[in-house]
Formats: structure tokens, C-alpha cells, sequence
């Protein structure tokens, strides 16, 4: 038993990686009820233990890495000379209508939940989330490899920027949840939650066009661009002090609050048939610490050449100073319509609520196992980022401390896999991992070599592909129910 | 071993047989297999006529008319005709004797003094038979040599009378040594005769000479000589009857730098004129007809209308009063000259020359005048409308030009793999125009052109011939648009670095080449747009 609490402990030691802020995104998340962290996926879920504690920082890490363009082995060939051809038409390949690049991070610091009385459930938990993502749309990339005129790819030869985003929110979520089961086919839950907002970049307008005339070549611009930003100014600037300078203030001490809440219910409609609908990570806040809006001029601009028609006939010196006249002025509109303007407004961003539907149909059910297969799609609606995704997957329980899990899922920008997690018990220790897929496992390095001399100057280690990388890992205690026969625990 | 810690352990080894690297890729260059085509404007005006006109028409010799119509007018400012041009008083010589032996007052001497006066009326000669009622020089000299064969001191005086019997002018003089001989000359600046015309005499003046001896010791009495001369003078104001009189003409040139170049081709000109502007100050009427009219074009060879193929011109009117030229302006149309001016236009002459004679008072007016200050001042003008036709019209020009040289300011070439320059025209102008340039290197042999083939880069705007008695009959209505490429590949640029000079042939016609004529307006214009188009070699090493 100590053996077995000592490898629990230290395998949480090395690596845990929940599903936790964007963990609810994990397609297998809600189907693991021997975790805590099911309740995530939908707050009227209920963990299979009576008291859940999560292990601070430890209970719940998510890591997750999205990148659905770059994949040197899909566009990189290398001769016997070590020279390396980047195929731009392979690139492109690999984009839809954006290339995308995300790295998001959720620690859960706090986790304690309880049942009280068989209807109720009631947890509180803490968790810190962090999330960047830069979207380049892919007619940036189209404009690389065929330029903008001749057989360029361009819809009516105008390259569409609107794709372009930048997007990235650090916060620290604390949360209160209860879910209330009037009988044993519906359940009720809800998790209201306090945001603590540090830092964000939103991109709030982006709607870039340039249009090249396949006649004449004179372009058109037009759009907006406006980033918003908190807690970043003031790290950029040399004469303003940033937010991390203080950490008092700047772990509690920051004005940028909000509110979020998740909406859940359980129905079972049969005993082996459970029905889930949840609204997840609906809220707002509001930013009002070291605020900067960027926003560029109207973005109309055409550009026809260089206008020489009031000193097309002029000579030697005063055509010079004309046309240094005239690229000055050019420029100067340039800069006017495309120069970015600086406020300091408190702005208000959404969190990125989405919709989830689950069912599950329970397979098998003995006294050593069971079985259940399962599905759910997810989406996001209004503005949030989260893409939609669905998954479907088979559930074992093995001798009711081991939990296992395969699954399919497919999210929309990103290629469909095959994944699977393990949750197991010992004692009153839970460890749990998970993966949408298995490509984190597999890496590529680059090694870059001296063409001389054959040294290696550098290297980079990269997943061979990065597309929709996503693990959860974690450690919890979680106290279960005794089987009445055995006395032993349900887990 | 318990299915836990069975499972633990194949977790634990999956994780470290997954967690190694599975691929290495040793790169020592980076290429990048991406050939983008970049294209972008470089340049663009706007050109309207009456732009150009201001631009290039230094001389201001481009007009536009209310309708925006344009001309090219030439004018040159010829000598006219002076007063003493065509009046042509010759210097007089008046001589007078006086024999003292003869006279019985010549007794009265060894008395102390004896006064005597002689009188003698004179006329003014014209050879054009003028017969003046007044002269007013400006200014002359009046020479006076007096001699005596007698030994008397003598003074006295000559007097002119006017008409009026007013003197108008005396020279005094004294000699009281013999030899009695008397030298002088005198200002006639200013002197105003009032001449006595009748059945007798013309342009006459009466002259009066005073003579006083005085009586010396055996003083001897002779004859007194007088010779008088009228010379050197020019005449401020004369008026009277100025008779009628040709004055030749000739040699007058109006020149038309359009044609002072080297061209080839056909020019027409619907309806070109000539003006000659006339300021005539004499108060005289003057006729002024053309002898003949030579068009003499670049290469020397001349185009003669000759007088009697030319309408006769009408009468230029003198002015009213001293100071107050009456202005004419003679036009010479189509209609006016057979052949016509079109036809002389074609010909292309640099310059047009009129030979003309010039009838003084061809109405034999009575009375006239005429005053130092009158002069007829004549501006020859060609009006050149640009209205007409241009069929293969050309020009060629030779020029230095180093492609090695500019090249070298290039930073970098190997990243391009092509390139396309683009000119974009929308023509408003009725014109078609074309370039070819042909690029010679030190031996005088061509290495490359612009073009293949010499191509059109204008394109004439479509023009308006509904109606050949409108106004608006050969102007543009509407626009060409002509896209012209020049494409240089990187094979091109070693035959252009050894360009060191290029021909430059330009060439074109109105729309139609020559068909209709067509007509050129101030606010006709075109746009011009330059851009490029690169095609690049991504490669980075």
C-alpha cells in the first residue's frame, strides 16, 4: 500500500498535466468520472468520490499546443549535401483558410469537493489559465510563394487579411460549484466563478484587404486593425513601470475583475443511457490595469505610383526635389492611415464560452468492470475562440481502480487522431493522464551544420507534427464510496 | 505482480520509449522553392494639352481658343518702314552772286558804310515731285561760304523766311581782312520752315542776304559769291502733299520651328492662316501687296506662290494724328492664295517668305504728313490650328546611354528572374504613337531593342465625325486604353550592359493616319501609368 502511495506520488511529482482551463475542451474529459476534474467538461457531472482533493498545483496541469501549418517533414526536403528545400506550394498545403499557432497552459491551484446528503455536490477550486494564439491568414503566405499578380491564388486578386489575430489572456479563475440531484434521472449544476484578469491582447478589429489591379498593379488597401492590451504596455515601455514589477499587486492587486459561470445538466432517460448539455466558461472581464488600445487610421488607402503630374516636365533639380516632395507626402499618408494610435480605455473581452453535448451508453456493467461508449461535440459561440470539435471513444473501468480510455476526436482546423487516457486508483490517490493524440511523443530535431566544417551550430526540437497537441495530467485525493459488500472502496 | 503496478510499469515504459526523439534532419543550407510574382506601380501622371502647352510652349506660341481649340501661332517682328525710308529729300545747294561794280549804291561806301539786301526765292527739291507745305528739321547743317573779290570788310547776315515772312532761321557773319572769305556752319535743329507752294515754285524759301562794307583805305569793290548748302539733316515732321511712291519690301520672314527638325511624313493642316499686323504712325495711307510668298523648307528645297496668285490686300489707313498709329490686320486664308496655305503648310517650310512693295499715298491725297517718330511696324504671323492630319509621321534621335553603368548601382541581380515593365495608357488624345529603341554598343552594332517589333503605345482616342461643318468635327470622344509590355529577362541584361548608346525612333499619325484631320483640344489628356512586375528567385544562402 505505502509502495503504491509512494508511485502515485512521485508520477505526480514528474508530470501532471490535467485537463483543466481549456481542459474542458479535451473530448474525453467528461467521461472519466473517477476524476475531480470531469466536472470541468459539465458541472452537473459527478465525480465518483465522496471528497475530492486535488493535490495544490499538482492536481490538475494542462498543456496544450496547436500549430496547423508547420511541418517540416510535409515541406521540407534534404539532399545528400545537407541542403534543405522549403517547398512554399507545400507550405500552403498545409493551410486553410489561416495558419494558426496556439500554446495554452491551466494550473489548477485549488481543488476541494465534496458530496453532501447523495444530492448535492458542492467543490470549490482555483485555477490559473493561460492562452496565446497568433492566426496569420493564408493569403500572407500566398502572397510569399506566388506574389500578387501573375498565377497567384487571391480570390479577385485581393489578399485577405481579416484572418489575422492575435489573442492572449492570462487569469486566474476561482470558482464555487454545486450540483443538485432532485431524483436519479436529472442533475443540476452550475459554477460561478470570480475572473482575475493579468494580462490580455485582443484583437478586436481586423479586416485588412489589399486589392491589386492585374492591369495596371496600382493597389488598394482598406480595413482596420485594432489590438487591445492590458498588463503589456507597461512591460514594452522604458517609461512605464510594468504590472510584474510589484508582485503583491500584481498576484491580487490588478483591476481587471469579472464573472464567468458554467450551466450544466444530466438527464438519464434510461439507466444506461445519460444525456449531458452544459454552457461552459461564459463570462467577461473587465480590463482596466495598464489598458492600451492600438488601433490604426482608416485604412483606405490607394496607391497608384508615384503621381509626377504636377512636375512630370520639370529638370534636374527641381525634379528632384518634387519627387523627394512627393515621396515624402506618400509616405506621410501612409504612416497616417496605417500608424497606430494609442488610448488607454478600459475594454471588457469575453472568456471563451462554448456549448457541449454529451451521451453515453453504458456497454457493460459488472462487478469487476465497466464499459461505456460515449460521445460529445463541442462549440463555441459568440465571439469565442474555441473551435468546434467532437469526439467519440470507449470507457473501461477495470476492477473499479483503473480507468481507461480510447477515443477519436477531430477539431475544426485541425487534423482527427486517436487518443486515450488512464486514470488510476490507489488508495485514496488518484493520477490521471491524458492526450488527445500521441503526437507530442514524437519529435523532430533539426540540426543545423556548418557546410564547411560540418559542426553543428544549433538545434531545434520540434513534434514532428504539431497539430492539436493536447495532454492533461494530475494527482488528486479523492476519499470514494464503500461497496457495501466488500467495504472496500468504490474505486 | 498486481494488475496495477502492471499497468503502472508498461505507463511508465511507454512514456519512455515515446518520449525520445524519433527523427534527425541535418540541414547546412536553407532554400526556399518559392518563385513569387511582385508587382507593383511605379508611377503615374495625368497630362492634359493645355499642360504640355505651359510645359513645353516657352515662346508661348500655343493658343487655346474659347472652345479649347488649339493653334500654334509663329509670329516674328519684321523692320518696317521708316520716314526715311521712302522720303527722300536730297541735300540743297543754293548759290547766290552778288556783284558789287554793278550796283550805284557801291558809291555810297567811301561815305563809311553801305548796308544792301538781295533776295532770292528757293525750292526745296523732291524728287517725287512732294510739294510740301512745312518742314521741321530735327536737325541738318547749314553751311555757309562767302567770298569777295573785293577788299571791303563786310558783314551781314543770311536769312530764311518762312511763308509767312517770319524768319525762320539766319546766320550772321563778319570779315574784315581781305581776303574777304567767310566759312560757317550752323544747327538747323528745330527750324521750322512754312514753304511757299504756288504756280511758280514748290516747296519754296525765301532768302535774304544783308551785306554791310565798311570803307577802308583803298578798298576795291568785287563780287560777292555765296554758296549755301543744306546737308546732313534729318526731318522731324513735313507735311503737305506727299506724292505717290513704291517702296520695295522684301525679305520678310515668319520663321515655324516645327518644321526645323529632321521628320518624315505627311502633315496636313486644315486651316492655317497668316496675319500680318500693321502699325501704320504716318499719317498716309499706304498699299501693301505680296510679290510672292516662298515657303522654304529644312532641306533647302522652296515652295513659290507667286503675287498674282495672291488676293490683292486692301488699303492700310494712316493715322489721325501725330503719335496715333492706325492698326490693320491683313489675314490671309485658304481662299486667299492659290495655291492655297494648306498646300504650302504641307510642304513643310521651316520658314515663309514675303516679298512685298509697299504703295506710299496711293490714293494721292492732298494732304498727308509725316513726322520722325512714324514708322509702320509689321508682324508677320503664321496660325498653325492644330486640325488637320499626321499620316506616318516619324522622328529619330541618337543619344548616349551606359545600361553597364547604371547596373552597377544595382545592389543585387540574382534574386530576380524577371522582369516586366508595364505602361498603361488611357489615350484621350485623336493620336496614335509608337517608340522603338534600339540599343548600340561601342562598334555602332545593335545588341537588343526595346521591342521586337516597333509597337504602338498610344492609341488614338475614338473622334467625333458625324458632322465635317461642326465645330466638333475630329476632336476625341472618349478614351483608348493600350497596355504595352517590355519584358527583360535575365538573359537580356548581358547584350544591355554593353549598350552604350540607343536610337530612339518615334513615330505616329492622327487617328485615321491621315484619312480625316482631326481636331486637338486644351482639355484633351491622357494618363500614363508605369509599374513593374519582378519574378522572383528566392534563395536563401
Amino acid at each position: 500500500m505505502k509502495t503504491k502511495i509512494f508511485f502515485a506520488v512521485v508520477i505526480a511529482l514528474i508530470g501532471v498535466v490535467p485537463a483543466q482551463t481549456l481542459a474542458q475542451h479535451s473530448g474525453q474529459l467528461g467521461a472519466f468520472d473517477m476524476l475531480p476534474q470531469s466536472i470541468y467538461a459539465n458541472p452537473a457531472l459527478r465525480p465518483a468520490g465522496k471528497l475530492n482533493v486535488g493535490i495544490p498545483a499538482l492536481s490538475g496541469v494542462y498543456v496544450g499546443h496547436h500549430n496547423n501549418w508547420y511541418n517540416p517533414n510535409a515541406y521540407m526536403t534534404t539532399d545528400e549535401q545537407g541542403v534543405a528545400t522549403l517547398s512554399g506550394e507545400a507550405i500552403l498545403s498545409q493551410i486553410d483558410d489561416f495558419a494558426e499557432t496556439s500554446q495554452g497552459v491551466g494550473v489548477e491551484l485549488l481543488h476541494v469537493g465534496f458530496k453532501l446528503k447523495e444530492k448535492h455536490y458542492i467543490h470549490v477550486r482555483a485555477t490559473e489559465r493561460a492562452q496565446a494564439s497568433i492566426k496569420i491568414p493564408r493569403d500572407v503566405f500566398a502572397l510569399a510563394v506566388y506574389g500578387n499578380t501573375g498565377n497567384n491564388t487571391l480570390d479577385n486578386n485581393t489578399a485577405d487579411f481579416s484572418e489575422l489575430n492575435l489573442d492572449g489572456i492570462h487569469y486566474r479563475e476561482y470558482t464555487l460549484g454545486y450540483s443538485f440531484s432532485p431524483n436519479e434521472k436529472w442533475t443540476f449544476g452550475i459554477a460561478a466563478k470570480y475572473l482575475y484578469g493579468m494580462e490580455r491582447i485582443q484583437t478586436e478589429t481586423s479586416n485588412l484587404k489589399i486589392y491589386t489591379d492585374p492591369l495596371t498593379f496600382q493597389m488598394t488597401s482598406s480595413g482596420t486593425f485594432a489590438v487591445n492590451t492590458a498588463g503589456v504596455y507597461g512591460a514594452m515601455d522604458e517609461d512605464s513601470e510594468a504590472i510584474h514589477s510589484d508582485m503583491k499587486t500584481y498576484v491580487s492587486g490588478l483591476k481587471n475583475h469579472g464573472f464567468g459561470a458554467d450551466l450544466g445538466l444530466v438527464y438519464h432517460p434510461t439507466e444506461k443511457l445519460q444525456l449531458e448539455f452544459s454552457a461552459n466558461d461564459f463570462g467577461m472581464i473587465k480590463w482596466k490595469s495598464d489598458v492600451a488600445n492600438y488601433t490604426t487610421g482608416n485604412g483606405e488607402f490607394a496607391y497608384n505610383g508615384i503621381s509626377l503630374t504636377d512636375f512630370i516636365f520639370a529638370t534636374d533639380s527641381e525634379f528632384d526635389d518634387a519627387l523627394e516632395n512627393e515621396l515624402d507626402s506618400l509616405l506621410s499618408d501612409l504612416e497616417d492611415r496605417y500608424e497606430f494610435e494609442k488610448t488607454e480605455e478600459e475594454f471588457t473581452t469575453n472568456i471563451n464560452g462554448y456549448l457541449r453535448y454529451a451521451a453515453s451508453w453504458e456497454l457493460l456493467k459488472t462487478q469487476k468492470m465497466r464499459g461505456k461508449v460515449w460521445a460529445n461535440a463541442m462549440h463555441g459561440v459568440f465571439e469565442s475562440q474555441t473551435p468546434f470539435s467532437f469526439a467519440v471513444g470507449y470507457n473501461h473501468t477495470f476492477w473499479r481502480n483503473i480507468q481507461l480510455g480510447l477515443h477519436y476526436s477531430k477539431r475544426s482546423n485541425a487534423t482527427g487522431s486517436f487518443g486515450g487516457g488512464i486514470a488510476l486508483s490507489s488508495g485514496p490517490a488518484v493520477i490521471y493522464f491524458m492526450a488527445e493524440n500521441m503526437r507530442f511523443a514524437n519529435m523532430t530535431q533539426v540540426n543545423v551544420v556548418d557546410d564547411q566544417t560540418g559542426e553543428r551550430e544549433a538545434s531545434i526540437m520540434y513534434f514532428s507534427n504539431p497539430n492539436d497537441i493536447r495532454i492533461n495530467f494530475g494527482v488528486n485525493i479523492s476519499i470514494f464510496e464503500k461497496d457495501k459488500k466488500t467495504s472496500r472502496s468504490y474505486y | 505482480m498486481t494488475p496495477f503496478k502492471l499497468i503502472l510499469g508498461s505507463l511508465i515504459l511507454l512514456v519512455l520509449s515515446t518520449g525520445c526523439v524519433r527523427e534527425e534532419i541535418e540541414v547546412s543550407d536553407v532554400q526556399f522553392d518559392a518563385s513569387p510574382e511582385i508587382g507593383a506601380p511605379l508611377a503615374f501622371a495625368t497630362i492634359q494639352a493645355d499642360q504640355l502647352i505651359q510645359n513645353f510652349d516657352e515662346e508661348g506660341i500655343v493658343h487655346a481658343g474659347e472652345d479649347g481649340t488649339l493653334s500654334i501661332i509663329y509670329v516674328d517682328t519684321l523692320d518696317g518702314l521708316s520716314t526715311g525710308t521712302f522720303l527722300d529729300l536730297d541735300d540743297q545747294h543754293f548759290e547766290q552772286d552778288i556783284d558789287l561794280s554793278e550796283l550805284d549804291q557801291a558809291s555810297g561806301i567811301e561815305f563809311g558804310t553801305l548796308t544792301i539786301t538781295e533776295s532770292a526765292l528757293y525750292s526745296f527739291e523732291s524728287s517725287e515731285g512732294d510739294r510740301l507745305d512745312s518742314i521741321r528739321f530735327d536737325s541738318g547743317v547749314f553751311d555757309l561760304q562767302m567770298n569777295s573779290t573785293g577788299t571791303y570788310p563786310v558783314s551781314g547776315a543770311v536769312r530764311m523766311y518762312s511763308a509767312d515772312n517770319t524768319v525762320a532761321f539766319e546766320v550772321a557773319f563778319a570779315d574784315d581782312t581781305a581776303p574777304i572769305s567767310v566759312s560757317s556752319t550752323s544747327d538747323m535743329g528745330s527750324v521750322l520752315f512754312e514753304l511757299v507752294n504756288n504756280d511758280n515754285v514748290s516747296n519754296g524759301v525765301r532768302f535774304e542776304y544783308e551785306l554791310t562794307f565798311t570803307d577802308v583805305p583803298n578798298g576795291q569793290v568785287g563780287e560777292i559769291d555765296f554758296e549755301i548748302s543744306i546737308e546732313d539733316f534729318s526731318i522731324r515732321h513735313m507735311g503737305g502733299y506727299i506724292a505717290p511712291r513704291e517702296v520695295p519690301f522684301e525679305g520678310k520672314v515668319v520663321g515655324i520651328d516645327m518644321f526645323s527638325n529632321d521628320h518624315f511624313g505627311s502633315i496636313s493642316i486644315a486651316d492655317p492662316r497668316l496675319h500680318l499686323h500693321i502699325k501704320n504712325g504716318f499719317g498716309i495711307e499706304l498699299d501693301m501687296q505680296i510679290d510672292q510668298l516662298t515657303g522654304r523648307a529644312h532641306d533647302g528645297s522652296e515652295f513659290v506662290i507667286d503675287g498674282d496668285n495672291i488676293e490683292r490686300l486692301p488699303l492700310i489707313e494712316g493715322g489721325q494724328f501725330s503719335g496715333e498709329p492706325a492698326e490693320t490686320v491683313i489675314t490671309l486664308s485658304n481662299e486667299s492664295l492659290d495655291p492655297d496655305l494648306t498646300t504650302l503648310i504641307a510642304s513643310s517650310p521651316k520658314e515663309i517668305q514675303a516679298d512685298m512693295t509697299v504703295t506710299v499715298n496711293p490714293n494721292n491725297e492732298p494732304s498727308s504728313f509725316v513726322s520722325r517718330e512714324s514708322a509702320m511696324d509689321l508682324s508677320f504671323e503664321a496660325e498653325i490650328p492644330i486640325f488637320g492630319s499626321i499620316a506616318d509621321f516619324g522622328m529619330v534621335d541618337t543619344t548616349e546611354l551606359s545600361v553597364g553603368d547604371f547596373l552597377e548601382t544595382v545592389d543585387d541581380l540574382s534574386e530576380i528572374q524577371s522582369l516586366e515593365m508595364r505602361l498603361f495608357v488611357e489615350n484621350g488624345f485623336p493620336v496614335d504613337a509608337g517608340v522603338q529603341i534600339v540599343f548600340l554598343d561601342e562598334n555602332a552594332q545593335p545588341v537588343d531593342s526595346l521591342f521586337e517589333n516597333p509597337e504602338l503605345v498610344f492609341h488614338a482616342a475614338p473622334i467625333n465625325l458625324t458632322n465635317p461643318n461642326s465645330a466638333d468635327y475630329g476632336t476625341a470622344d472618349g478614351v483608348t486604353e493600350t497596355l504595352t509590355l517590355v519584358n527583360i529577362d535575365r538573359d537580356r541584361i548581358p547584350n544591355l550592359e554593353a549598350a552604350t548608346d540607343m536610337i530612339i525612333r518615334v513615330f505616329g499619325n492622327t487617328a485615321g493616319n491621315g484619312d480625316h484631320p482631326i481636331r486637338l483640344r486644351a482639355q484633351d489628356k491622357f494618363e500614363i501609368s508605369l509599374a513593374a512586375k519582378t519574378k522572383l528567385d528566392l534563395d536563401e544562402n
